[in-house]
């Protein structure tokens, strides 16, 4: 790890004018569950670490008539096991509950896992000067690319990796990020940003702004939504491919439909074409296997990530199929 | 004269009476149908509360005044010459002690070792390292093994990429591949694994004038010991190597690797004790692996289940080690009547291979019980009886028969005939292993007042239980609890053992542990004999007495021992050679149920039945979790792991525990053991090993029970969902 100050601000205002004076040399650290391994890895070496450790109320889940109301620095397994969000954004509740292990979800905030960065074994080794990291190259595209994205350009094949922002994008969630000048809201949809607008980050936060919390709208009345993961290993493992589905109902007949992909594109992946498939008629087999096609219509495989196609395809039909109103 | 025992050999239904030569002052081999106290029971692991504890203290909790911390500097790239190196911003560096370069100039892989720091904390050397400057000149590389066979592949070794070595031939092979009514040709393919012991790789070491003593994270206390002396150009006299407890070796550290060398270079260096203990990244770089195999077999048999050939034509590259061979469990396992094994080592810039649970067994089953199975499905035959049919081990087709019955074989469903989504597949796999013991390591028992034992020797144990069963067997002898007994090992002060590889140990140091403890029971009943007015012959040992059989008349050690000098009768023994034996070595099988969903690829083993036997059991307990650990690490293999190198670059990706998979908690399956207990022969105890036998068969049988559901074969390993994915695809492709 290369030394750095260590900063614990008393108001959000002071931690982003505390980011805002290292132009881009600070980090945020939250729970600590990824920054910490970017330090030991020297992915990052800032000169300034900025706690939000001590900051009151930013830990809140706070579900009202209109929205799901959730502070950055509430923990995964808060979200995961809380009745109401169970019941209601059942599929945030479930993507939460299906990144990592116990002992991460309990460390692991919302805000952590939506701004981590991400898995790519290029980006996270210290030899190989990625583009990511300032560099030439995207190693993947013609590397090792079995985790990598099936959608994308060639500036960068990461994949997204956190479970929770599928799950949010589906349910058209807003977020609020607050700098020292100010705050703005953005739709979940355009927090995340493809490579192709700046391959050195993930998302639209400024160098001094800072997730200040999220807003998920109450669903329809008739909704139902869920996540399903498929991955190597049953716990402590990141997505092949995941899906976040949310669906109204009125009788059987679907009468809207957001699906989203994890774990095939740098960004969460909306699936327009297989929501129009969905929306205005009951759920059978064949519709939903037309949805599933069309979610990955579009999709440009790497030499060794082509099963990801067949693979969330099968993750977009059993999702949907478990969502049915029985 | 040499004494003579009469031994029971086999196993019930199959004894047979042999005559086995008795050394002098040796006890009788304990017959299969002793009445046993001790030695049998499920005797919790001695050392198991200081373990659960953290009292027991491994390399890594190691902490002696004055200590410094080391670390490497290591190559990045995969072969290349050091042109120039700067160390000055590192040893001026406050905190920093000692600077080290080493004398090698050319590094043949990416993680090799250039220079050492040892400095106040692990902090300031691991920042010292990062300020040497050094300039490399690349040299060409190559780290697929197929690229580094070619001709003009960038040379590896002097006299080329490529070692061959022929293996057993036999019989006239086109003519019996002509005759056979079925013959199958596949690739098989396993990667490069890791050990991934939960304790790293990591050495303490500490001069006092001109002696060293290290606390090294070992298999081999010995071993080290004398390559330790070799490197520092001093007598092994004045080497002291200590291991008391290891979080698991697997082979790994059989040998001394250089950062016992180094720890004990800059310790020396700084006038104080240094402690080098590798990082997870360094752990998988550079302390060896499972060599990977590209297996070529060719398979032939008749319609009524007797195979007749096989052509095995292989390679693999252990980078820059060789020994990369898998066709060793073939003689062992079943008749060929015609036979060419053909077998290429090939070296690679990529970290060294070294013993890993079973070398080239787990992957040469892996190819030769997929070829049968390959086979049996092209005959429309049972994998299960034709295996019976052709396996010369008496011992074994019983083990497939029972086991078979155990585990319900007989619902075995032809290959994909399972319905879908998720596939329901059995498979089967037998294994074959040497593990009975060596002569060499000698036991010192000590005898005290109290009714308490000392006993001392150089083994070391590596998580297996050791300490346990060596308490056991001295307890048997005299009389005793297992809890009496004090067991000191993992010392190159005591008493020369060899090292804890091969599944030697059991087999190897309970012998003279018996030995050396009838040795003192036997000047015990001498002490005793007079002062109860009868021949030692009639007399027997109990708790703190010694007894005049038969009857209430004793005498207390106490009083005994008094009369002996310094208070202690001390007796030592030594393992001599093996006598005559029932079977060579273990057999054993294990049965595996998989599940396979063919629309995500996913692979679930659901049920794991293994049938071993390894001669007496000690203690069923500890035997026990040795088998659960291989089929635990057998499937992890099948399933999960997997060292990806970028062959590019020369460089290893997931040097880390996030992207080299290891098996969950989660993916464990519901395990069955039938022991199968076997009057041996070998050695006085009749032990055998049993560490490898346990997780020679898994991944073989894993990758059955797959081929078994699918009704396609995944010959590569380790059969993840992208490999399922992409298998059923070809398979649906070749179809239309």
């Amino acid at each position: 790890v290369k030394a750095f100050e260590y900063a614990v601000p008393a108001s959000l205002e002071e931690a982003a004018a505390l980011l805002a004076g290292k132009k881009g040399r600070a980090r945020l650290l939250a729970g600590g569950t990824d920054l910490v391994t970017q330090l030991q890895g020297r992915v990052a070496e800032p000169e300034r670490v900025v706690s939000l450790g001590g900051l009151p109320h930013l830990d809140r889940i706070e579900p009202s008539a209109k929205a799901l109301k959730i502070g950055p620095l509430a923990s995964l397994t808060g979200i995961a096991s809380h009745p109401e969000v169970r019941k209601v954004w059942t599929a945030l509740a479930e993507g939460a509950g299906a990144a990592a292990t116990p002992q991460i979800r309990n460390a692991g905030t919302l805000g952590g896992n939506l701004c981590q960065r991400p898995r790519c074994w290029y980006f996270r080794n210290e030899d190989f000067p990625c583009r990511k990291k300032g560099g030439e190259i995207c190693y993947a595209i013609d590397g090792e690319n079995k985790y990598h994205a099936i959608f994308g350009g060639d500036a960068c094949r990461i994949v997204h990796p956190s479970d929770t922002a599928p799950a949010l994008v589906a349910f058209g969630a807003s977020l609020v990020a607050v700098s020292s000048t100010g705050a703005r809201d953005v739709p979940a949809a355009e927090f995340f940003t493809m490579p192709e607008t700046d391959v050195r980050r993930e998302n639209v936060l400024a160098e001094d702004e800072i997730l200040a919390s999220v807003s998920v709208p109450r669903p329809a009345a008739g909704s139902r939504s869920g996540y399903l993961k498929i991955r190597e290993k049953a716990s402590f493992d990141f997505a092949l491919v995941s899906c976040a589905a949310v669906l109204t109902f009125s009788g059987t007949a679907c009468t809207a439909a957001r699906i989203v992909l994890g774990g095939v594109a740098p960004v969460p992946w909306r699936c327009p074409g297989a929501e129009e498939i969905l929306a205005g008629a009951p759920l059978d087999a064949m519709r939903i296997h037309r949805a599933a096609e069309a979610a990955l219509s579009g999709a440009s495989p790497l030499a060794k990530n082509r099963y990801k196609i067949a693979m969330a395809q099968a993750a977009v039909r059993r999702l949907l199929g478990r969502l049915i109103p029985s | 004269v040499a004494k003579k025992a009469k031994v029971k050999l086999g196993f019930p239904g199959h004894f047979r009476v042999s005559e086995v030569p008795l050394a002098a002052g040796d006890p009788e081999p304990l017959a299969f149908d002793a009445d046993l106290e001790v030695i049998g029971k499920r005797i919790p692991r001695v050392d198991g509360p200081d373990k659960a504890s953290g009292r027991a203290r491994y390399t890594f909790d190691l902490r002696l005044p004055g200590m410094l911390h080391a670390a490497v500097l290591r190559c990045p790239l995969p072969h290349a010459r050091l042109r120039r190196i700067d160390t000055k911003k590192a040893s001026s560096l406050p905190g920093v002690r000692a600077v080290l370069v080493l004398e090698e100039r050319e590094y043949p892989y990416a993680g090799y070792e250039v220079a050492a720091v040892a400095a106040e904390t692990l902090a300031i050397a691991r920042e010292a390292v990062r300020r040497i400057r050094v300039e490399y000149e690349p040299l060409p590389f190559v780290t697929d093994p197929e690229a580094a066979r070619s001709p003009g592949a960038p040379k590896v070794r002097p006299s080329g990429n490529v070692l061959s070595s022929a293996g057993s031939s036999r019989g006239d092979l086109e003519t019996a591949f002509r005759a056979a009514d079925a013959s199958v040709e596949l690739t098989f393919r396993t990667p490069v694994a890791l050990h991934v012991c939960l304790e790293g790789h990591g050495s303490l070491a500490r001069w006092e004038g001109d002696r060293v003593t290290v606390w090294d994270s070992t298999q081999a206390v010995f071993e080290v010991r004398d390559a330790l002396a070799r490197e520092l150009g001093i007598p092994a006299s004045k080497v002291r190597v200590i291991k008391d407890h290891a979080g698991g070796g697997f082979g790994s550290k059989l040998q001394m690797r250089s950062y016992t060398m180094i720890a004990a270079r800059l310790a020396r260096m700084a006038g104080a004790p240094v402690r080098l203990l590798l990082s997870r990244e360094e752990d998988f770089l550079c302390t060896g692996n499972r060599h990977s195999s590209v297996q070529t077999i060719r398979i032939a048999g008749r319609r009524d289940g007797t195979l007749t050939a096989l052509w095995w034509k292989a390679y693999g590259t252990g980078g820059v080690e060789g020994g990369a061979q898998t066709s060793g469990p073939i003689e062992g396992l079943y008749r060929f009547e015609s036979l060419r094994v053909e077998e290429e080592d090939v070296f690679t810039h990529a970290g060294p291979a070294c013993p890993m649970r079973a070398p080239g067994h787990v992957q040469g089953v892996v190819g030769l019980e997929g070829a049968i199975d390959a086979l049996c499905d092209e005959l429309g035959l049972d994998p299960l009886e034709v295996r019976i049919r052709n396996d010369p081990s008496q011992l074994r087709r019983e083990e497939f028969r029972v086991g078979g019955e155990k585990f319900g074989w007989s619902r075995r469903q032809a290959p994909g005939a399972s319905p879908g989504p998720v596939k329901r597949g059995f498979g089967v796999a037998g294994t074959t292993w040497e593990g009975s013991g060596i002569p060499g390591p000698r036991v010192e028992i000590r005898l005290h007042g109290d009714g308490s034992v000392d006993v001392s020797c150089g083994t070391q144990d590596i998580g297996t239980g050791t300490r346990t069963i060596l308490a056991q067997v001295v307890a048997e002898e005299l009389g005793l609890e297992a809890g009496d007994i004090r067991v000191h090992l993992g010392d190159s002060h005591f008493p020369y053992s060899i090292l804890s590889g091969g599944s030697l140990t059991a087999a190897s140091v309970s012998p003279p542990a018996r030995s050396a403890a009838f040795a003192a029971r036997g000047e015990l009943l001498e002490l005793a004999a007079p002062l109860l007015g009868v021949r030692a012959e009639a007399l027997e040992t109990g708790r703190r007495q010694v007894r005049v059989r038969g009857t209430t008349r004793a005498v207390d050690w106490e009083e005994l021992l008094r009369k002996a000098p310094g208070g202690a009768i001390t007796a030592a023994a030594t393992r001599g050679p093996n006598f005559e034996a029932y079977h060579p070595g273990t057999a054993g099988c294990q049965f595996a149920e998989a599940e396979v969903d063919v629309e995500t690829g996913q692979v679930r083993v659901t049920r794991v039945l293994a049938v071993h036997d390894s001669g007496r059991i000690l203690n069923p307990l500890l035997w026990e979790s040795q088998v659960n650990g291989g089929i635990i690490q057998g499937i992890s293999y099948a399933l999960l792991e997997e060292r990806v190198m970028d062959h590019r670059f020369g460089k290893v990706l997931n040097a880390n525990m996030e992207t080299y998979k290891v098996l969950g908690a989660m993916e464990v399956p519901r395990i069955e053991i039938l022991p199968f207990p076997v009057a041996a022969g070998y050695n006085n105890t009749q032990v055998l090993g049993i560490g490898e036998p346990a997780i020679i068969p898994t991944a073989a049988a894993v990758a059955n029970a797959v081929a078994n559901a699918l009704g396609v074969r995944i010959t590569e390993l380790p059969i993840t969902p992208d490999r399922v994915i992409d298998a059923l695809e070809r398979a649906k492709e070749k179809q239309a």
